[in-house]
């Protein structure tokens, strides 16, 4: 279930990033520094991840995600 | 020439006559025609399935456009972004200059079809907003394309869009003059553009003014116009400020001159032309240029190929050239359409007329009483009149003039 969680949350990232030049995304990514995610990318994260998982993020949840580690974790704590 | 007159020192075109000004000038001096007919268009319930066939936007040309900037362009976007490059790479405008200088951005645009049938779709079957992204907002306002250049370009100066059906891009470089003849700015770059996807004249061909075979500005069996598409730029500065880029050792040509602007509206009906108004445009801009009639040796029609419409742009072009003494150029047939990036594209043609000593012919018959191009001449025009005329009544012309 976890690991299918992390798969899950990585697969929305590659298909937004796919046209992007960044290194291969992990756990330990940064999503600003290393994925070159803006604000507005880190909405569209947002209403993606609500999305596919069926739950809802508050601003001030996302607002502490800075790797893609703390995304999945946030995810896990809603599901 | 003055210090203050304006000067146009870039020009670019993303069109269905070719993608770029050499081509688009080589298909003009050719007999070439960018319609064709659209299969989809018929399936779709279209009346008419001759329109405008514009390629796509290299991919190649979207280098250096962000992640969030790309996701928020639409088609017109890209045909702005090509067009634009190409007038910026002509005038030899540098990135630093765009963001040290104060330099300002007009764009004619009416539609944003594409992305408000997407987004009415996607509402009317998920019944929530997350599934439009955090793009849909910026592709389907007006001033998507306005918006996302000044993104890009990373200018400071004025950025607007302008909104004025088939007028509008003569009315944007209209007021581009205007704010560089009050020194309000140092360069504006103009803007023409127009969606050519099937969702974006779906409105228009309800009025059954779409051609079915052929378009044929001032032809006696002309039937209609046809719908295109793409984008067209003009860089346009005054004549002292590319005096001083040139002493900074810039190679800048002065390709031609924005020599007057006029307009008008005709304050009655909605759709019906007037004959007197567009005149009184015509007119404003002579006076605009401290021009006679007679210094005017060609005209660039509006001339969509409608019936009632050329007929009106032929009285009024003989209300003040009585006697056929100003040649009428055409286009339409061959370009299609372009509505709100028009009169950009026109200004494009005039600069290739102007720099290539040509008069590109209409390929069709002459059914007025004016003197009508209708195959390639070999003439080097002095100043040449153009007309946009639009919905609502709104008239603009301009000149165009040899920077000599």
């Amino acid at each position: 279930m976890n690991k299918n969680i992390k798969e899950r949350v990585i697969g929305i990232l590659f298909d937004m990033t796919s046209r992007w030049d960044i290194p291969p995304i992990t756990e330990q990514s940064n999503l600003r520094s290393d994925l070159s995610f803006e604000s507005l990318d880190i909405l569209d994260l947002t209403l993606k991840v609500e999305i596919v998982f069926n739950i809802k993020i508050r601003p001030e949840e996302i607002s502490k995600v800075i790797y893609v580690f703390d995304l999945i974790e946030l995810v896990k704590s809603k599901l | 020439m003055h210090y203050k007159d304006v000067i146009i020192t870039g020009t670019g075109i993303h069109s269905c006559l070719g993608v770029n000004t050499e081509d688009f000038a080589a298909a003009l001096r050719g007999c070439k025609c960018g319609l064709h007919h659209d299969e989809e268009r018929k399936e779709n319930g279209y009346q008419s399935d001759l329109c405008g066939n514009v390629p796509a936007v290299d991919e190649e040309c979207m280098r250096g456009v962000s992640s969030s900037l790309y996701r928020s362009l639409t088609d017109i976007g890209k045909y702005a972004i090509s067009a634009v490059r190409q007038a910026l790479n002509e005038a030899n405008v540098s990135d630093s200059f765009l963001h040290e200088h104060n330099v300002s951005l007009i764009v004619s645009n009416d539609s944003t079809a594409e992305a408000m049938t997407k987004i009415a779709n996607i509402m009317n079957t998920r019944r929530d907003t997350r599934y439009l992204g955090s793009d849909a907002v910026f592709r389907s306002l007006n001033s998507t394309v306005s918006m996302m250049l000044a993104s890009l370009l990373g200018i400071h100066g004025l950025s607007l869009t302008v909104s004025a059906a088939c007028a509008g891009g003569g009315h944007a470089l209209g007021i581009a003059k205007s704010l560089l003849d009050a020194n309000l700015t140092e360069m504006v770059i103009v803007v023409g553009v127009q969606e050519a996807g099937l969702t974006s004249m779906q409105s228009f061909d309800a009025l059954r003014v779409f051609s079915q075979k052929k378009v044929q500005p001032f032809g006696k069996d002309r039937d209609g116009l046809a719908p295109s598409g793409g984008a067209a730029c003009i860089i346009m500065e005054r004549n002292f400020d590319v005096h001083f880029r040139c002493t900074q050792n810039h190679l800048v040509s002065r390709l031609a001159r924005f020599s007057g602007y006029g307009f008008s509206s005709n304050g009655s009906n909605l759709v019906a032309p007037s004959a007197v108004w567009e005149a009184k445009a015509m007119y404003s801009a002579m006076e605009s240029a401290c021009m006679k009639t007679s210094d005017i040796d060609v005209v660039f029609a509006h001339a969509t190929g409608t019936v009632l419409g050329d007929k009106t742009e032929e009285s009024a072009i003989k209300v003040l050239w009585p006697d056929k003494s100003v040649q009428v150029v055409a286009t339409k047939g061959r370009t299609g359409h372009e509505c709100w990036m028009a009169g950009v594209s026109q200004a494009v043609q005039c600069v290739l007329m102007l720099q290539g000593g040509f008069l590109p012919g209409t390929y069709s018959a002459n059914d007025s009483q004016l003197d009508v191009v209708t195959k390639i001449r070999s003439y080097q025009p002095k100043n040449i009149l153009c007309n946009s005329f639009g919905f609502g009544g709104t008239n603009s012309s301009f000149i165009i003039s040899q920077s000599k």
